[in-house]
């Protein structure tokens, strides 16, 4: 359904790669989104490959307590005497897997209900939207400590929640986007050739939003590993023995009079993948021209 | 002015149906599944002292026997009338145990509300007196940083500067409860700041924007052909047009300062209610975590409300379109 399939061959090859360059070019000129694309790639391999290429096992207990970096230990150990630099590089993996599995739910989830919300329209929408608006009534981070009440606190249930917590405001992007192209003209063709109700929704109007639900998957991604840091923070969410960054940061608060570092290290990783994330996004939202989200990020 | 009338009745019907839902999502979020309060308080080891007819007994008189449907009806009509009943273990009621809590948030919550977006539109402003300038860039780089920080680490580096590196305020607040209320305005000034971070972050880049669109806008071009000073065209043409996207993300701006209180209570040991729904979650105290979300939600619909009809007041173009969104 692009324009391209359309243009005469001939032409459309030797334009069509120069068209598609640009924003990549735009993309490795700004520096903001270099840094952002490098955060990300260092933090998936990371998470994916901590556990090899740490020094010593997350659990292992090596000393007595709190002691500071030494040859061995090359960021010290914490105050049950286990590997600092073992445990933060391991911080991240939890949130990590809990933000991707449920952003990936919300986004199935959500991109379904918004297209039929937009395109039928009529009482669903009514119902769907305002479903919506009481969920996001609710404080984020307070409905997902809520919800941590009664589904418990495991990858699973974390997963879950995060699934729940972000669906609507997926859907209200998704809706939103939907209105404007079922009003487009290739949407009436295919109303007037009698295309079936998922036919126009799954072939015509879903190709049309990837864009936006690439940019919505990353933006809630950031979103969902900072409540999920923030809830370990408060001690409701990843539990010992399991090394977290919200985790190790409050732990950290002990004995930040004496050994700031401990509190600043976990900080440091937890907010570089974040602004990873959100500059990476921030770039290449910019330069595919994809709007319409729901911060504009 | 009929038409306006009418707009802010529906929305206002509108926000209480948002509300009875709320009310039933709070439901559904804290008693729907297995495992009560009881389970939750009685340790393990200590359960085998009690017969089952001594379970069943406290079972009934904290209505944990009744079915779903009739613990729904009266936590619904509970929390729609303001009447947030009593905790389950010792029995006082709800809305005195958290009041004080509620009310040291509360001062330290407005003065963040009030605060921050003066200073997003002082940047806001300044940032779009030249679009794409070095202090655009400067501006909105530094805002994307500070809204990819976490509120905890915010606050955390706040304490490490401030209290320990400067000295300048205690880390831990030494405060009451029941502390009257200059005293806990005294001791907001950290965890206010910390708050005022990433809500001026995220209001910025949506007042950044409503002022890209409104100077390209055509009713700008004619101000500034008919010779209007481009400082005056920023401040008293463009800005009321560009606030309408920031007061749209009212909802999302309050929602977010609720988290941060939250949050930001924990880092510094503020008596407040962010303290309090720790406490009561971690305990299981149903009732006080059902009327902490539930006024938690009105404050957010109560603001969005608020800014709905500040924007029919900034811009015309809303008060003539037919269809509301």
């Amino acid at each position: 359904m692009t324009v391209e399939s359309f243009a005469p061959m001939p032409l459309a090859a030797p334009a069509a790669p120069i068209a598609r360059n640009r924003p990549l070019r735009r993309v490795l000129a700004s520096p903001l989104t270099m840094i952002g694309l490098v955060l990300v790639a260092f933090h998936l391999s990371l998470a994916l490959f901590a556990p090899l290429i740490a020094p010593y096992s997350i659990s292992a207990i090596l000393t007595d307590g709190l002691t500071p970096p030494s040859a061995q230990h090359w960021l010290g150990t914490d105050q049950i005497g286990r590997d600092y630099l073992s445990r933060l590089m391991s911080g991240g993996r939890v949130a990590l897997l809990v933000a991707l599995a449920g952003v990936s739910g919300s986004v199935l989830i959500g991109t379904f209900l918004g297209l039929l919300a937009g395109y039928v329209g009529g009482w669903l929408d009514d119902a769907i939207m305002r479903l919506t608006d009481a969920l996001m009534a609710i404080p984020e981070l307070l409905l997902i400590a809520i919800l941590v009440l009664t589904f418990g606190k495991e990858i699973g249930s974390l997963s879950l929640i995060v699934a729940i917590v972000y669906t609507p405001g997926v859907v209200r992007v998704v809706r939103a986007k939907t209105i404007m192209i079922a009003s487009l003209d290739f949407v009436r063709a295919a109303e007037l050739r009698g295309e079936r109700l998922g036919f126009v929704l799954m072939r015509e109007i879903a190709p049309n939003l990837l864009g936006l639900l690439a940019v919505e998957f990353a933006i809630r991604v950031s979103s969902a590993i900072l409540k999920i840091s923030a809830l370990s923070f408060l001690g409701l969410g990843i539990s010992q023995p399991t090394p977290d960054w919200g985790l190790m940061v409050q732990e950290a608060m002990s004995v930040v009079f004496t050994d700031p570092w401990f509190l600043i290290l976990p900080a440091i990783t937890l907010s570089s993948l974040i602004i990873g994330i959100n500059f990476a996004v921030d770039g290449l939202a910019r330069a595919y021209g994809v709007t319409g989200t729901e911060t504009d990020l | 002015m009929y038409a306006v009338l009418a707009l802010i009745v529906r929305r206002l019907l509108l926000s209480g149906v948002i509300l009875v839902l709320v009310s039933g999502t709070v439901f559904i979020g804290t008693e729907i599944l297995p495992g009560d309060a009881l389970d939750a308080t009685i340790p393990a080891d200590e359960l085998m002292y009690y017969s089952d007819d001594d379970l069943a007994r406290m079972r009934a008189e904290l209505g944990l026997d009744k079915s779903a449907a009739e613990r729904f009806v009266n936590v619904f009509r509970g929390l729609v009338t303001f009447d947030f009943g009593v905790t389950l273990m010792t029995q006082e009621s709800v809305i005195d145990s958290i009041i004080h809590p509620l009310l040291n948030s509360l001062i330290m919550a407005s003065v963040a509300i009030v605060l921050t977006p003066l200073v997003s539109v002082v940047l806001g402003v300044w940032a779009a007196l030249k679009p794409g300038g070095r202090i655009d860039g400067a501006v909105s780089g530094a805002t994307l940083f500070a809204y990819s920080m976490p509120d905890f680490v915010v606050g955390n580096v706040f304490v490490i500067v401030f209290a320990i590196w400067l000295g300048l305020a205690p880390a831990v607040l030494m405060i009451t409860e029941s502390a009257p209320w200059y005293q806990i305005l005294a001791v907001s000034v950290l965890p206010v700041l910390a708050l005022t971070v990433s809500g001026v972050a995220y209001q910025f880049r949506l007042l950044r924007a409503g002022m890209v669109e409104a100077l390209g806008s055509e009713f700008i071009e004619r101000a500034r052909l008919s010779g209007v000073p481009e400082w005056r065209l920023v401040i008293t043409h463009a800005l009321p047009a560009a606030l309408v996207p920031m007061l749209n993300g009212t909802a999302q701006f309050v929602a977010g300062i609720i988290s941060g209180v939250v949050v930001i209570e924990a880092v510094f040991k503020f008596p407040g209610i962010g303290i309090e729904l720790i406490r009561s979650i971690s305990q299981r105290e149903v009732p006080t975590v059902q009327a902490i979300t539930f006024l938690a939600a009105f404050a957010v619909i109560a603001s969005n409300l608020l800014a709905d009809i500040s924007i029919l007041a900034l811009d015309p173009r809303v008060r003539r379109a037919r269809n509301d969104r």
